[in-house]
């Protein structure tokens, strides 16, 4: 660094640098047709209407009565909703029967100091940059309760990230309570939320959803404990009512449905993510599944456990090892990154088939990343062997200099055996101007690759699948044999474009992949 | 959310998006990419435009979107390839290759190497001009932080010009031309 250079010289450099820079810039026209149009086709989207048959299954077996959370609500603050008739999260009065113990409050701030604390402490270890971690400070406690199994607070959280957290006693004691997640303030999806909504529990025991209404309206609260996957890849959902007390409704998760992605929804409304903080597994379970999947993968090359990591990492957040198998299918490394990938089908003891992939780069001078490519794909157990894996990734929406939120992608194919891959537009009629969006050849490891500009009316504006953020179902890739016959197809569709919240990766479980025919 | 609600965001959208793309350049260093950011935080502020639009400057609010998203996606990039459709030419600097570029580079590129939140401090502090206790708020740390992240980002720049010869004793520094300020886009 030169002496000769003063810390005024840089600051004027750089205003004069960032002056230039942004007076270089040509927008393009303001696209605000575009944004008000893909604002309310998230908006849609985002109401994560589950599927059909509502069939009136219990929650856990049983309603859970909550004798536990009558604790009385007096001597907090008396807080008005708003002219709405909501509160914000960080105003609704305190439920849950220790609202009213100080310590626990306490306590709970403390263990989001020692979590920051450690991170930041393993980050620095690393040798990782630690400048992007805020450590949280605890806002308002939503919920202070004890539980059949434990003791749980629910709290917002001010910081990075902003939102909410959890923190969970397995013996009901002040001491034991540790944080467990914390959720960005967009676990709800980022509209004015109805309701903070999460479950909590010991990881590998008992899970237990807790509910706080917003609305002082509110008089009844669903809750579903996760998607039903059928053999034919279907995918439904069932309802169970839960009791609401002194503000607050609790259940226990079904433990009979071996995927736990729950969902809430009040007075019969739209349905909502609960952010999950507790998980079927505990850690120990999950790394001696992936070890041990890693181990047995068996093709070509033993991959990384890190990448079998990937592929498994969010199945093993809501699907108990003891209730699944892993198929492995495809081994191979992505173009230009050389990021490897595996892909597999995860097969449920109910026999549900679900497909899973990962990808590990671990180029030399760059932060190693692991990427879950596909989190949990329902597809029908007997097509499951020839069904293409199927994802996209460098997903940019729109052209610049113009209004049309083409999306361009680069789409990705693995399936052994396949010599050609083809995306096309299988919807009733062409969304765009042909059918064939581009085609290539596959690897010899299955992985085939094509970049496509997808046109904005392609979009799927159906609000009846959940669905992450836009998708485009009616867009698949089509696998192809030597002789260009057709082996299975799959629908290319962002797993997570722009959330980075909890929420996609779970509704991934919950998107259909058989039927891709549907556009139109 | 009506038609009046729609039109009132639209206008919004119509006035705001030139200056928000200039910030969201400085931000991503790349205008496709700004681009993209923008409509994201407006997308995402769709949703709370009631509430949005009664504070003084809602493009305060989608600025703070908008360095929030930056951060996210820039935790995300370092796996996947950016598309583009052609390498653009590389115009040599004065005096040709193998000699000191203009400042202007050697700043631009020193920019993106800085961590996003590091970057946002810059250009939130000489770009938008904001105190330090709002560009806090914005980035939701203390002003503290704003200032060791301030301090080290223009040590990082000062650095970068040193190494590239620009010692504060030629002519150089801060002359850049028009000519020099081409998009790195």
């Amino acid at each position: 660094m030169s002496p000769d250079l003063d810390d005024l010289d840089v600051e004027r450099a750089l205003r004069d640098h960032l002056a230039r820079r942004a007076g270089s810039v040509d927008p393009s026209l303001a696209p605000v047709a575009l944004v008000t149009r893909r604002a309310r086709s998230r908006e849609r989207r985002q109401v994560l209407v589950a599927a059909v048959a509502v069939a009136a299954v219990t929650l856990g077996g049983t309603a859970v009565a909550a004798p536990w959370l009558t604790g009385s609500t007096q001597g907090q603050v008396a807080t008005d909703p708003g002219p709405d008739g909501r509160w914000a999260p960080d105003e609704v009065p305190t439920r849950g029967d220790l609202a009213e113990d100080d310590a626990y409050r306490t306590r709970a701030q403390e263990a989001v100091r020692e979590r920051y604390a450690a991170v930041a402490a393993a980050a620095a270890a690393a040798g990782e940059p630690t400048g992007d971690l805020t450590a949280p400070v605890l806002g308002h406690v939503v919920f202070a309760g004890r539980l059949p199994a434990g003791a749980a607070v629910v709290a917002t959280v001010k910081g990075s990230p902003e939102g909410v957290v959890t923190f969970w006693s397995p013996t009901g004691r002040v001491a034991d309570l540790t944080m467990q997640r914390a959720f960005d303030r967009s676990y709800s999806d980022g509209t004015a939320v109805d309701q903070v909504a999460v479950s909590v529990g010991s990881p590998g025991g008992p899970g237990y959803v807790v509910v706080v209404p917003l609305r002082a309206s509110t008089s009844s609260v669903e809750v579903s404990s996760g998607p039903v996957v059928g053999t034919d890849g279907s995918v439904r959902r069932s309802w169970s009512p839960l009791p609401l007390a002194d503000g607050v409704a609790v259940g226990r998760l079904d433990a009979a449905n071996p995927i736990q992605v729950p969902l809430v929804r009040l007075d019969g409304g739209r349905a909502r993510v609960v952010a999950p903080a507790v998980t079927p597994n505990t850690a120990e379970q999950e790394a001696a599944f992936v070890r041990e999947a890693a181990r047995t993968w068996g093709i070509g090359t033993a991959p990384a456990e890190a990448t079998v990591s990937g592929a498994l990492g969010e199945i093993l957040r809501v699907v108990p090892v003891g209730r699944m198998s892993v198929e492995p299918v495809f081994h191979g490394r992505e173009q230009p990154s050389t990021a490897e990938v595996v892909a597999g089908l995860v097969r449920l003891d109910d026999g549900a088939v679900l497909q899973v992939a990962g990808a590990f780069d671990d180029r030399v001078g760059r932060t190693p990343t692991l990427t879950t490519l596909i989190a949990g794909r329902p597809v029908p157990a007997r097509a499951a062997v020839r069904t293409p894996f199927t994802w996209v990734d460098d997903v940019s929406y729109s052209q610049s200099g113009t209004e049309d939120p083409t999306m361009r992608a680069r789409a990705r194919l693995a399936l052994p055996g396949a010599a050609r891959m083809e995306v096309r537009d299988v919807g009733t009629t062409p969304c765009g101007p042909g059918r064939s969006y581009g085609s290539a050849d596959v690897d010899a490891s299955g992985l085939g690759t094509v970049v496509v500009d997808i046109p904005s009316a392609c979009l799927d504006p159906g609000p009846a699948d959940v669905a992450p953020t836009d998708t485009y179902r009616r867009i698949v890739a089509v696998a192809l044999d030597a002789n260009g016959r057709e082996i299975g197809r799959a629908s290319i569709q962002p797993a997570s474009m722009s959330e980075v919240v909890d929420t996609p990766d779970y509704a991934v479980a919950m998107s259909p992949q058989g039927s891709t025919g549907t556009g139109g | 959310m009506g038609v009046g609600h729609d039109e009132d965001f639209g206008a919004f959208v119509a006035r705001a998006w030139p200056g928000l793309v200039r910030t969201a350049v400085l931000l991503t260093g790349d205008i496709t990419r700004a681009e993209d950011l923008a409509q994201e935080a407006l997308v995402r502020t769709h949703r709370r435009w009631r509430s949005v639009r009664r504070q003084d400057a809602p493009e305060a609010y989608v600025r703070v979107a908008m360095v929030n998203l930056q951060r996210s996606w820039w935790r995300r990039r370092a796996y996947r390839e950016v598309l583009v459709d052609a390498v653009p030419d590389r115009a040599a600097p004065p005096g040709g290759f193998g000699t000191a570029s203009d400042p202007d580079e050697v700043l631009a590129a020193a920019l993106a190497t800085l961590p996003p939140r590091m970057r946002a401090t810059l250009v939130l502090r000489f770009y938008e001009d904001l105190s330090e206790r709002q560009v806090a708020d914005a980035l939701g740390c203390a002003v503290g932080t704003v200032k060791s992240q301030t301090s080290r980002g223009l040590e990082q720049l000062r650095a970068a010009l040193a190494d590239a010869g620009h010692d504060g004793s030629g002519s150089t520094l801060g002359s850049a031309t028009d000519d020099t300020a081409r998009s790195t886009s």
